[in-house]
């Protein structure tokens, strides 16, 4: 296989502009994903997954390989999209709440007018759609960190900035619900 | 981990792979692309730059030296004499060793110096005060004394540079505390620093230069750094006091601004706090999107976020 992530990003802070276009093309679909189906309006998606990796050229020259590099992207992409609730007068307690019943945050365009539902057509994918987005945000979050990143339930703690309990009760509640939703077909 | 979460990933990924558009891909890669790209630009101009400065300043300090150098030769002689105590070498050498030291070359110049010299030596012995603070200056001395072996070694004109530097800087120090012997170093060109300066200094100049040519020594070279020795005392304690205290004002302000800069990123949001609360949202707003930029993997609590977020 290639050079790592965090090979790649060094040597892109050194100056290599093609191994940042290799880092690029391995993450840019998983992160921008996960900030499609945390945002769901596509185009503040669009805007803030830009703005993600803005951030992360910028900070190259500060970047040192003591975690995973996705667990860095992801820190950053988790503290845009705070940034992106709060201004939009949204409470952190969503994202912040460790409970399984925390607060709702409604999505700024329901989960009906997801284009890739439509595109879809399934039911059962419709429903997990749903449910995913009637998820708390937090557990949203640590759910599509799980599928989207592969990352494990310390490293969703690290980017999300809470205890690993904290983080590992999210996950679980979310597959919980996510799994009744599909179970229900 | 987490067991039976296999049905729900595999149904997940059903869902479908969104990718970013391709004109962000092309955005964000041009971006990159672009962040590197200057500072390879900038190291290769770095060099010749660089040195096309250097060149630029030697030529013009060359030039600025050849303009000045005919009036500081002609001044030299009424101003050599008194110069002794305010070059740099004898400035940090130790009291006491200095005198002693310069005795023989003074009885072979005149008797008329070596009185002279005699009474500054008087005169330091009975205020205590410029004793202290000559003790204070003996920790420079060794690395002074090296420069002097090189500065008498050396031919005469690279000598006047540093002592055309020195000197304004003990004049303003040493005006005060020392009106013997250093007021007339300072007053190289100036005719009314040389009028202000003390009547003894003044007397001595000439008496000294003209036992130089009468000795047949050159005005500049070897006598210069025996004049320096000569009367070195008095003006010493006062300039030297007064560096220690430039020098310490240095300091703090140095480790005072270094603590700014070690400031914790909390110190930067307060900043941005106080923009905000004196109503400068502009300023605020950017500086904390370039906070965000410089720093984005801290999460800002709750409670300052309320005291920085964009109005």
């Amino acid at each position: 296989m290639g050079a790592s992530d965090e090979q790649l990003m060094l040597a892109y802070a050194g100056g290599d502009a093609v191994a940042f276009e290799a880092l690029y093309g391995r993450h840019k679909g998983p992160l921008f994903r996960f900030i499609l189906r945390s945002i769901k309006a596509h185009g503040e998606a669009e805007e803030i997954f830009q703005d993600v990796w803005m951030r992360a050229i910028e900070a190259r020259a500060r970047y040192e390989p003591k975690a995973k590099f996705t667990t860095w992207l992801y820190t950053i992409a988790h503290n845009r999209m705070v940034d992106h609730w709060r201004a939009k007068g949204l409470t952190l307690v969503p994202l912040d709440n460790g409970d399984d019943e925390g607060p709702v945050i409604d999505p700024p365009a329901g989960p009906s007018a997801e284009p890739h539902r439509r595109a879809e057509g399934r039911q059962s994918v419709a429903r997990l759609l749903d449910a995913l987005a009637a998820l708390p945000a937090a557990q949203r979050e640590a759910f599509l960190l799980h599928e989207e990143s592969g990352l494990t339930v310390a490293e969703i703690a690290k980017v999300t900035g809470t205890p690993e309990e904290t983080a590992k009760s999210r996950l679980r509640y979310a597959m919980n619900k996510l799994r009744e939703a599909i179970e229900d077909d | 981990m987490i067991d039976g979460d296999d049905k729900l990933s595999k149904r997940y990924r059903e869902i479908g792979s969104e990718e970013p558009d391709g004109r962000l891909d092309a955005a964000i890669l041009a971006a990159s692309r672009h962040a590197v790209a200057p500072r390879r630009g900038s190291q290769r101009w770095a060099i010749p730059v660089s040195l096309a400065a250097v060149l630029v300043l030697a030529v013009g300090v060359t030039l600025r030296m050849q303009q000045e150098m005919p009036g500081i030769e002609t001044s030299t002689p009424t101003r050599e004499a008194p110069e002794p105590p305010a070059s740099p070498p004898l400035q940090t050498a130790p009291p006491m060793a200095i005198p002693e030291s310069a005795k023989p070359q003074l009885q072979s110049r005149s008797k008329d110096k070596l009185e002279e010299s005699r009474q500054d030596e008087a005169r330091q012995a009975t205020t205590t005060k410029e004793k202290k603070a000559l003790e204070t200056q003996h920790a420079p001395a060794p690395q002074s004394s090296p420069a002097l072996e090189q500065k008498q070694a050396e031919p005469e004109r690279p000598v006047e540079p540093p002592l055309a530097k020195v000197q304004p800087k003990p004049f303003a120090d040493a005006v005060s505390p020392a009106p013997p012997a250093p007021a007339s170093n300072l007053a190289p060109s100036s005719p009314a620093a040389a009028s202000s300066a003390p009547a003894p200094s003044s007397r001595a100049a000439p008496e000294t230069l003209r036992l130089e040519a009468q000795s047949g020594a050159s005005p500049t070279t070897p006598a210069r750094p025996q004049a320096d020795a000569a009367a070195p005392p008095p003006a010493q304690a006062p300039m030297a006091a007064a560096r220690a205290k430039r020098d310490s004002k240095d300091l703090s302000a140095d480790t005072a601004k270094k603590e700014v800069e070690k400031g914790p990123l909390e110190r930067e949001l307060e900043r941005i706090a106080v923009l905000r609360r004196e109503g400068r949202h502009v300023e605020a707003d950017v500086a904390l999107d370039k906070f965000r930029r410089e720093n984005p993997t801290y999460k800002i609590p709750d409670a300052i976020w309320e005291q920085v977020k964009p109005r």
